[in-house]
């Protein structure tokens, strides 16, 4: 049995309609070639039949081309170069407090201090030399307390920026978890969930920034998202990150538990990416170390100034003075240098003899002062200009592989998005040929529809007569 | 491999950014002269200059310490050669003296000038220097001698670093030249003298003759030793302005660049971001968006 013109008439309609709707699609690829994270659709469309040999045409739906896995490597490749990034912005700044070739290193004020000594010995009753001695000391003390005051404020500043960090944690995991709700009843109830998928992934991509990210996708459309070894985002439910200091000082990242349950799960030592693990190591391991060494070398070189000069005289007789009040122990000792209220602005207090008999010409102190400079008196056996070296050293070698790191996971991260992007991004040439096809498809529908109703009108005629 | 647009667009941008990023930094280094500037460029480098310039300024500081205390040397040397060129008129005062055929005025006018002489070995001795009183010992503010030639002073040593590894007196002993302390009393000599020539007693000028010979070669073998300071000087400052050339040449190997290498990368960057953006402008106009 041959179908109908009028069931052909039918057939013309559903072929203009999937190409129009097709056409759409195509129209939407296009608008969004250069919106970030956007999956580019295609029209799933297969053939139909009215009743057993009318052939049509219908559309099924929107394809995403979509891969999960591809996704999954964005993110864990975002979050590391968010991390190895972040790392090295926070060394940056450690390592401008220890340049010495612009100038604001200590290297130089240390040489300073040590060769006004060497200038006291040649000159141990000139009131101009004494006085520039006296300055020497007080550069090296405000240098060191700046510093250590740097160190200390770039310390409670990645606190801050961690602070800030685990907020944005919280807003993208709600974001998320609202995302996931939406998408579950989407596709419950059949509709085309594409643009609450395509927000959900820039959601996972932002967040990935922020600290790291593994996600698992549930049979409902929903995603879990796990972070630091804990569900960040459950369904609908997003637990929050909060970070507060323990009692070394050191930055603890703690995950609520669901129902506000205590205590709150600590998982610092887990967290691995995005720029909260960045900022974590580089808060609690370089920059505690290096305010750790730089307060010992600090300590080093007032400690042995002082017992040298304890053990001469001023020009008034007196010894047992001290040039530096330091502390007892290295903890925060560049912070808490000042120049001793025994010799402040009084350089006649400067011991350059060794005993009273020796005045006013005696520097036999005051060589021993400067002889400190190539003395193995810091820890570990060095002088103080090799300690320095060391500690400039350390500084530079630790942000030099955090410079090499940083950029190879960037170049990791771009891979990733090339890989993601081939497989999900909109390509012009694809889209025009697209257009093309449909265009002319859709044309060949209209001639169709056409020729129907030329036969139909022609049928209506001859039967009419 | 499926290129989409965002990979065409990006692979132009990074490849921009990149060589941008580079030619910046050699630009950097070429308009400085520096190598590094920052520790991260060259850690093992930055730690090597940081030693270089440590000792660089050590030796600038030895070399201003000899500055200082050179010219007390040196006045202390010349300062001696004068005084041994009193004693030496003191001996022909004292020759005269003892010759026999003086009368009470030719005493009585030596004698005068013997005083002299004293009272001129008393004013030398007393010269002063930078740091004060240059044969003083450590009692800089202290004259070394009264009018009477009573020594006041002491024998303190001046000692400073003058090479990473070598520390020297650096001060003339006003108590080894003048005093007991070196062997005679130079001053008690002189006086003698006088006494001698005021009594007109021949023999007793006479007999100052040996004591005054010594003096003068007390004298003379301090000033040898403040010679050899000043030469020790001469030859240490000839060592640390040879290590000082060394450690420049050092620093300027490990921290400066090579004029040629970098300009000749300069060149070859702007060339690769010339190209670059060639490519680029070819890679872009390929793409379909010219049939929309």
């Amino acid at each position: 049995m041959v179908a109908g013109l009028s069931s052909l008439l039918n057939t013309a309609r559903d072929a203009l309609q999937v190409q129009s709707y097709a056409l759409n699609v195509t129209g939407q690829n296009v608008a969004n070639a250069s919106t970030p994270l956007y999956v580019r659709r295609e029209a799933v469309i297969q053939s139909s039949s009215y009743g057993t040999a009318q052939g049509s045409v219908e559309v099924l739906g929107v394809r995403r081309a979509a891969d999960a896995f591809a996704d999954q490597q964005l993110f864990s490749a975002s979050s590391q170069s968010a991390a190895a990034s972040q790392y090295d912005d926070e060394l940056s700044q450690i390592e401008a407090l220890f340049n010495d070739a612009s100038g604001t290193g200590l290297g130089s004020v240390l040489d300073d201090l040590f060769s006004s000594f060497q200038d006291l010995a040649a000159s141990p009753n000139d009131p101009t030399v004494r006085d520039q001695v006296l300055q020497r000391i007080e550069t090296f003390a405000t240098r060191a307390q700046s510093v250590g005051d740097s160190l200390a404020t770039q310390s409670s500043e990645a606190l801050a920026r961690a602070i800030e960090v685990a907020d944005q944690v919280n807003a993208r995991a709600q974001e998320i978890a609202k995302l996931n709700q939406q998408i579950v009843a989407a596709q419950q109830s059949g509709q085309d969930a594409s643009d609450l998928l395509d927000q959900r992934n820039l959601k996972l991509l932002n967040l990935s920034e922020l600290v790291d990210v593994r996600t698992v996708a549930t049979a409902d459309g929903g995603i879990l998202v796990q972070t630091g070894g804990v569900m960040l985002v459950e369904g609908d439910f997003a637990r929050t990150l909060s970070v507060s200091l323990d009692e070394d000082g050191k930055l603890a990242i703690l995950a609520s538990r669901p129902g506000g349950g205590q205590p709150e799960t600590n998982i610092t030592a887990q967290l691995t990416g995005g720029q909260l693990a960045g900022i974590k190591e580089a808060r609690d391991g370089d920059l505690f170390d290096v305010a750790m060494k730089f307060n010992q070398l600090v300590f080093d070189v007032a400690t042995a100034i002082n017992q040298q000069h304890l053990q001469g005289v001023g020009l008034d007789g007196v010894g047992l003075r001290n040039i530096f009040d330091v502390g007892s122990t290295s903890e925060d000792a560049a912070r808490l240098i000042r120049v001793s209220a025994d010799i402040a602005g009084d350089p006649e207090a400067l011991a350059a003899a060794s005993t009273a008999d020796g005045l006013p010409g005696g520097s036999d102190n005051a060589l021993l002062l400067g002889n400190l400079v190539g003395s193995a008196v810091m820890t570990g056996g060095r002088t103080p200009a090799q300690a320095y070296g060391d500690l400039t050293g350390t500084v530079g070698t630790r942000r030099a592989s955090a410079q090499a790191d940083a950029e190879l996971r960037l170049t990791v991260y771009q891979q990733a998005q090339t890989a993601r992007e081939s497989t999900s991004g909109v390509s012009l040439d694809d889209e025009m040929v697209a257009l093309e096809r449909y265009q002319r498809a859709y044309q060949a529908a209209c001639s169709l529809l056409t020729v129907v109703d030329d036969l139909l009108s022609e049928l209506m005629s001859r039967v009419g007569r | 491999m499926r290129v989409t647009e965002s990979l065409r667009f990006d692979l132009v941008s990074r490849n921009l950014a990149s060589l941008r990023s580079a030619y910046y930094e050699t630009a950097q280094q070429a308009s400085s002269g520096q190598r590094i500037t920052a520790p991260s460029d060259d850690p093992i480098g930055a730690a090597e200059l940081a030693r270089v310039r440590a000792s660089l300024s050590q030796i600038e500081g030895h070399q201003r310490t000899m500055d200082l205390v050179r010219s007390d040397a040196e006045s202390a040397e010349s300062t001696l050669a004068q005084i041994t060129t009193v004693f030496q008129r003191a001996r022909e005062i004292a020759m005269q003296g003892a010759n026999g055929s003086n009368g009470p005025d030719e005493f009585q006018a030596l004698s005068i000038e013997a005083q002299q002489l004293l009272e001129e070995a008393v004013g030398l001795a007393n010269t002063r220097g930078t740091r004060g009183y240059l044969f003083s010992g450590t009692a800089v503010d202290t004259a070394t001698f009264d009018q009477s030639g009573n020594f006041l002073a002491n024998d303190g040593e001046q000692v400073v670093q003058v090479t990473p590894g070598e520390s020297m007196v650096v001060n003339a002993s006003g108590a080894r030249a003048f005093t007991i302390e070196g062997g005679r009393e130079t001053m008690s000599d002189l006086q003698a003298l006088v006494d001698a020539l005021s009594s007109g007693d021949t023999d007793a000028v006479s007999a100052t003759l040996d004591g005054l010979k010594a003096s003068e070669d007390q004298i003379t073998r301090e000033r040898a030793r403040v010679g050899l300071t000043l030469s020790r000087f001469e030859f240490n400052d000839n060592l640390l302005s040879d290590l000082a050339v060394e450690l420049t040449k050092r620093q300027s190997n490990v921290g400066e660049v090579v004029p040629e290498d970098v300009y000749s990368r300069l060149t070859q960057l702007q060339e690769s971001i010339q190209n670059a953006v060639l490519v680029g402008q070819k890679l872009l106009s390929l793409s379909s968006i010219g049939r929309f």
